[in-house]
């Protein structure tokens, strides 16, 4: 029998985190959400903190649990206390460098794989040892309880987005689960990945000379729409999701708007901090889950997924993995984020064309905030503004890889086609860059050595 | 005799050093950390400082500056422990030094600060000194020109009392740039190279000369306007050959 709210209240209540910095966010967004008032549209609207390790039998069978986040309707949401402490030790680790070009984890993808590691294997020692180190600091700077709380409370208004609309069991993250086997329907790969490659075009993520994989008069498109007939039922479901998931994107981003709408400016650099530490962190999770998993090999500190790939293009397949089930891509839905909450700030918003990139917008946003300071020059303004908008944007170029998936994968059904028509297969490598090109790419772009 | 868990703290080194000689950062890293959270196992305080104090130089080193932070922040809390104040205080140089190489300035900032602040109660002029003109190139980089000379006219202040010439030397290069970039008092920056020209002339490098020759150069003009000399050429040659002569 399902359970009721008070059910469900006496299964988590006694879970509830006792951990102090677990407690300290969850005070704040509980403060942040009453203040919101969303509490009038949700009566009733519990958030909870459990930590799972806590219950007397296996959580997973536990019809509260959640890796993650999640909406239980009418008015749940939980957030599980291990995942918001893993999000506390990817932006406390990130925190120990006020300049991003400075930040070690982003010399190469091996290094960002050894602050996963490092968390994965010994969280509870290295976030003990952070947070130590902070208490230790001898500036006044003690941000990173607000970027944790700021982070999180955006994930919470995501599942409070999904409680508005009505929508059971929505999770914020669909983290890429080790055990369970990855994709390997080819039909279901190619739509899943179609439907991610059209959204990210709709912002402005192409892939030249792929485009016929998301135009719908385009014989590359009409490859996989035959495909997509056969698993049309479930496609279908799967596209209603992620519409949901879209919906609370979008509440989520509001709530976040609203909330931030008196606050000093500054406060969206925590934000935009807190969020890029986190996405980052969940993508290189996901990521060096997949290569392990299929045994990618490394020249240097790079996974080459590129040989891999060319070798055997069947990996596309299990590759839509790493886009969760009905999910938006995290590192995209961080930057949407930040572009709608900053948007917010410039009062005659960005002028771009519709034609532009994503990367082009984002440009044109962070000049209009930059030109909004022309006048006072007020230097530390100037710090945050510089420092978030670097964050930005490389998150934005760092979309390649699951860009190129996307769309290569996509298109791939009609690849399969042409190799079938002609008899022998077709040797294809793209190139995926790492986080050291996506950095070199943006320093370029700035102009720094 | 090194103990058991130093001896498992340096085997976890080789370890890692071994990985991240075949760009394996990711297990060289987590070896690292294991090398450094392993030491809090051991029983004595002194022993757990010196360890982590060699693995911060260490991992700074290769290039973790993350575990360099975590382990010289560690030697910092056993010293306050031990009440060991020499140790303290170079460590806590150690912990600004690492915070400016990795542009964290409010931090490294407010350590130099502290570190001002504490060796003076104890009569450190030396550690004194080295703090104070960190800090007034860090003061002078954030464009406070004021506040950077004055924090290095008490660094000379403080090595009269007690001399540390690696530092005196770094704080007159830094007054003479300071000068230049900020449009200090002339005279400061002249008194500072003739004092590199005293005492420093050997270390000059050709690159450092190259580096200052202009700056001084434009002091000295603006010196000798406010305080002419009857013969100026003569005068320069005399004071500051270093810059002068070809």
């Amino acid at each position: 029998m399902p359970l009721t709210a008070a059910g469900f209240a006496a299964e988590l209540a006694p879970l509830e985190s006792t951990d102090p910095i677990v407690q300290a966010v969850a005070n704040n967004i509980r403060t942040a959400v009453k203040d919101s008032g969303v509490e009038h549209e949700i009566p009733g609207l519990k958030i909870y903190f459990p930590d799972f390790s806590k219950a007397k039998s296996d959580a997973t069978t536990m019809a509260s649990y959640t890796k993650g986040c999640q909406s239980i309707l009418p008015s749940i949401v939980v957030v599980n206390a291990h995942f918001l402490l893993d999000t506390e030790a990817a932006i406390r680790s990130f925190g120990l460098y006020d300049e991003l070009f400075k930040t070690p984890y982003l010399r190469n993808d091996a290094c960002m794989f050894g602050l996963v590691k490092r968390v994965r294997e010994d969280g509870n020692q290295w976030l003990q040892k952070l947070r130590e180190f902070e208490q230790e600091k001898k500036s006044k700077q003690r941000n990173e309880i607000d970027e944790l709380t700021l982070t999180i409370l955006f994930f919470c208004a995501h599942e409070i987005g999904h409680l508005k609309d009505g929508v059971d069991g929505g999770q914020f993250v669909a983290l890429l689960n080790k055990a369970a086997p990855f994709e390997n329907r080819s039909a279901n790969a190619a739509v899943k990945v179609r439907r991610h490659a059209s959204e990210f075009e709709a912002y402005g993520f192409d892939l030249p000379g792929w485009k016929g994989a998301v135009d719908p008069q385009h014989e590359v498109f009409a490859a996989t729409e035959k495909l997509r007939l056969k698993v049309k039922e479930e496609d279908e479901e799967n596209a209603d999701w992620f519409k949901k998931e879209i919906s609370a994107d979008n509440a989520a981003v509001k709530f976040m708007i609203h909330y931030l709408k008196d606050q000093a400016p500054m406060r969206r650099s925590l934000l935009i901090r807190g969020l890029f530490a986190a996405s980052l962190y969940a993508w290189y999770d996901d990521f060096l889950t997949f290569c392990e998993a299929m045994n990618v090999p490394r020249m240097g500190t790079k996974p080459m997924l590129s040989f891999e790939l060319m070798r055997d293009p069947e990996i596309y397949i299990r590759a839509a993995s790493l886009f969760g089930d009905v999910h938006r891509c995290t590192i995209l839905r961080s930057t949407l984020a930040i572009q709608e909450v900053l948007n917010a700030d410039v009062n005659d918003g960005p002028k771009t064309k519709a034609s532009d990139t994503f990367l082009d917008r984002v440009s044109a946003l962070w000049s209009n905030l930059f030109g909004q300071d022309e006048a006072e020059k007020d230097e530390s303004n100037q710090s945050w503004k510089v420092q978030s908008a670097r964050r930005h944007l490389l998150l934005a170029i760092h979309m390649d890889t699951v860009v190129k998936l996307a769309y290569v994968g996509a298109s791939m059904p009609w690849m399969k086609e042409k190799e079938e028509q002609r008899g022998t297969p077709q040797l294809m490598m793209i190139e995926y860059e790492s986080i050291d090109q996506s950095v070199n790419r943006l320093k370029r772009m700035l102009g720094i050595k | 005799m090194a103990s058991q868990v130093i001896a498992e703290s340096d085997d976890l080194i080789q370890r890692g050093i071994a990985a991240q000689n075949e760009y394996r950062f990711d297990d060289a890293g987590l070896s690292f950390w294991h090398a450094l959270s392993c030491i809090d196992a051991s029983p004595d305080p002194k022993e757990r400082r010196d360890q982590s104090l060699q693995l911060a130089s260490f991992f700074l080193r290769v290039t973790h500056e993350d575990l360099a932070l975590l382990a010289i922040s560690e030697a910092i809390r056993l010293d306050e422990k031990l009440k060991d104040h020499a140790s303290l205080v170079s460590h806590l140089i150690f912990y600004g030094n690492i915070h400016m190489r990795l542009g964290n300035t409010d931090e490294a900032k407010a350590t130099f600060a502290d570190v001002i602040e504490r060796c003076l109660e104890i009569e450190d002029y030396g550690d004194a000194a080295s703090a104070s003109t960190n800090l007034a190139a860090m003061t002078a980089n954030s464009g406070d020109g004021a506040g950077a000379i004055r924090l290095l006219r008490n660094s000379l202040q403080y090595l009269a009392k007690k001399p540390f010439p690696d530092t005196e030397f770094i704080t007159h290069i830094t007054m003479i740039q300071t000068v230049a970039f900020h449009d200090g008092d002339p005279a400061l920056a002249v008194e500072s190279g003739i004092a590199i020209g005293k005492t420093f002339s050997e270390r000059v490098t050709d690159d450092l000369r190259q580096q200052l020759v202009q700056p001084l150069q434009t002091a000295v003009e603006s010196y000798l306007k406010k305080k002419p000399q009857p013969n100026p050429e003569a005068w320069k040659k005399k004071n500051l050959a270093w810059i002068y002569s070809n």
